[in-house]
């Protein structure tokens, strides 16, 4: 797995970026070059991507760091 | 001196050049081209004090000044015009205005407006407008070009961000416009936060739109922390709209680098503001519900992407079901065929080995009989061909010694006389008799006793006779 792909959502995370990388895993999966091996790791990796847009849509920039704080604090 | 001068008082002065304007012009009315000046509402009265002015075009000096009122009907038909032209009844509009022309006494000469020619205005309007937007375009060749009677800027061509969160809002503070969109932002029924931030203008102001240029300016100094400006204005008057006709506006519109949503309130006209700016709405309102729609519309994408995902994602793993169930089966049957042709060929081998062991039994079984009747019918060969072989020894014998045999036959005839003659039958021919004592023929008579019975034999006849006496045997002429 590349590192942008075990990246959680941090601050440089923008809509944009997101929502192309969720283009692409879609992709990759729809073009079947996923294997089933690292399947999960893909669906995972979208499904936050999912999240942190739509938390991203109904929080205040000031919400989004705490927020990012708070996963950072927990990941580490 | 008393010189006494004729005179009048100043009332009967005034009332007669009323008198005379009043013959003059009394049922008169005159169509005038005129612009507005020192302008006075009086809203309570329903009324406006102006001046009706003419300049002359190249000096700009006044050439004419008149003064000028509208009450009551006039009232209602600038109020009228301003709806129609969308043109503030304001000083430095040029106007085509039906007069009448009185005097009165304290006020003095004055004309009265009637009516207000709206369509004159309108022409007046959009001779600037067209003055405004030529000049755009002439002095903005980077930033507007005019395609297919459309006018493309390269605000309209920023690429609206996925998601419009920081938005920067020009407006009034108190417009009822301004009230509406942030109602309609903060009462979303998706829960989208989307921070405003207001950069307020009094657009009332007559400074051809100065104050919001400055503005556009503040916005961006500030840009990367917006991803849009709006533009509102709007609720009640009509007035200030033709403001978003002024070129530093539509200027500022059509360069700057993010995207500019107008809703000026006006439903009828476009400003040239709205043809300069990326995207232009009618109301406030409907800028901010289609703020609202575009984030939707993001997040429609998500989900839509989330659910394909999830329909992919199920088609993948019931694929990678039905090949392992395929191969599982494969795997079943193939091992069932082995197994199935394995028995078949162990089935075959078994008769084969049945087969070639009842053939070996046969082979064995012909081979014995052969060997049976070679064993039967040799000997029979050997004992004839021993035979055939005895015949021709014995032949030989024959033929080789006919003479031999002839010979041994005369011998054989001696024999046969010498033996004839020495048979019993010649003997006792000859005058010998056997003595039998008990069948048995007797050479002596040591068993002899008196007595006992004998039987002589004679050549043609047998004596029994009984033993009378015994004597030892004296004669010696027998003996030879």
């Amino acid at each position: 797995m590349s590192p942008k792909n075990s990246k959680i959502p941090s601050e440089d995370l923008t809509y944009e970026i997101a929502f192309q990388e969720l283009k692409d895993i879609a992709l990759e999966i729809e073009n079947d070059s996923v294997t089933v091996d690292v399947l999960a790791d893909k669906v995972k990796r979208a499904s936050e991507l999912i999240q942190f847009c739509q938390i991203k849509l109904r929080s205040t920039e000031a919400e989004i760091s705490s927020i990012i704080k708070q996963m950072e604090s927990k990941s580490t | 001196m008393n010189t006494q001068k004729k005179y009048i008082k100043l009332s009967d002065l005034t009332n007669w050049i009323q008198r005379t304007i009043e013959e003059k012009f009394v049922m008169q009315t005159f169509w005038v081209v005129a612009e507005i000046a020192s302008l006075s509402h009086y809203f309570q009265k329903n009324t406006y004090y102006f001046d009706l002015i003419e300049k002359e075009e190249a000096s700009g000096k006044m050439a004419a000044q008149l003064k000028a009122a509208a009450f009551n009907q006039a009232y209602s038909e600038i109020e009228q015009f301003t709806l129609i032209t969308g043109q503030i009844f304001q000083n430095g509009i040029q106007v085509l205005c039906n007069v009448s022309i009185g005097f009165h006494p304290i006020y003095g000469l004055r004309a009265n407006l009637l009516n207000i020619d709206s369509s004159f205005t309108i022409g007046q309007l959009q001779k600037q407008r067209d003055a405004t937007l030529a000049r755009l375009l002439k002095e903005n060749t980077d930033a507007i070009t005019l395609v297919d009677g459309r006018y493309i800027t390269r605000n309209q061509l920023q690429k609206l961000p996925l998601v419009l969160q920081k938005v920067a809002i020009i407006s009034s503070q108190n417009s009822a416009g301004l009230q509406d969109f942030l109602h309609t932002i903060s009462q979303n029924p998706h829960h989208y936060v989307i921070e405003t931030e207001l950069f307020h203008v009094n657009v009332q102001g007559d400074d051809n739109g100065k104050q919001i240029v400055t503005r556009f300016l503040e916005i961006y100094e500030r840009i990367k922390e917006f991803d849009l400006v709006v533009v509102i204005r709007g609720g009640g008057s009509q007035t200030d709209f033709i403001l978003f006709d002024a070129y530093p506006i539509a200027k500022a519109i059509a360069r700057f680098p993010i995207p500019i949503f107008t809703g000026l309130g006006h439903l009828k006209d476009v400003s040239i503001s709205d043809l300069m700016a990326h995207t232009a709405l009618k109301t406030p309102t409907k800028v901010a519900e289609f703020i609202i729609e575009h984030n939707r519309k993001f997040e429609e994408y998500l989900l839509r992407y989330q659910s394909r995902l999830v329909i992919k994602v199920q088609e993948k793993m019931n694929t990678q079901l039905q090949w392992i169930q395929q191969l599982q089966s494969a795997v079943a049957i193939g091992a069932q065929q082995k197994l199935n042709s394995s028995n078949n060929r162990l089935t075959q081998l078994q008769n084969g080995i049945i087969r070639l062991s009842l053939k070996e039994v046969e082979d064995a079984k012909r081979l014995l009989a052969v060997i049976t009747s070679d064993l039967t019918s040799k000997p029979k060969q050997i004992v004839q061909q021993q035979m055939h072989v005895l015949e021709l020894m014995k032949k030989n014998i024959v033929n080789d010694s006919t003479g031999k045999i002839e010979n041994k036959t005369l011998a054989l005839e001696n024999y046969t006389t010498l033996f004839r003659l020495l048979s019993p039958a010649q003997t006792l021919k000859r005058g010998f008799a056997i003595v039998k004592k008990d069948t048995k023929i007797l050479t002596n008579a040591d068993n002899i006793h008196i007595g006992d019975s004998i039987t002589v034999y004679l050549s043609d006849s047998q004596i029994t006779s009984n033993v009378t006496e015994k004597q030892q045997n004296t004669e010696r002429g027998f003996d030879l």
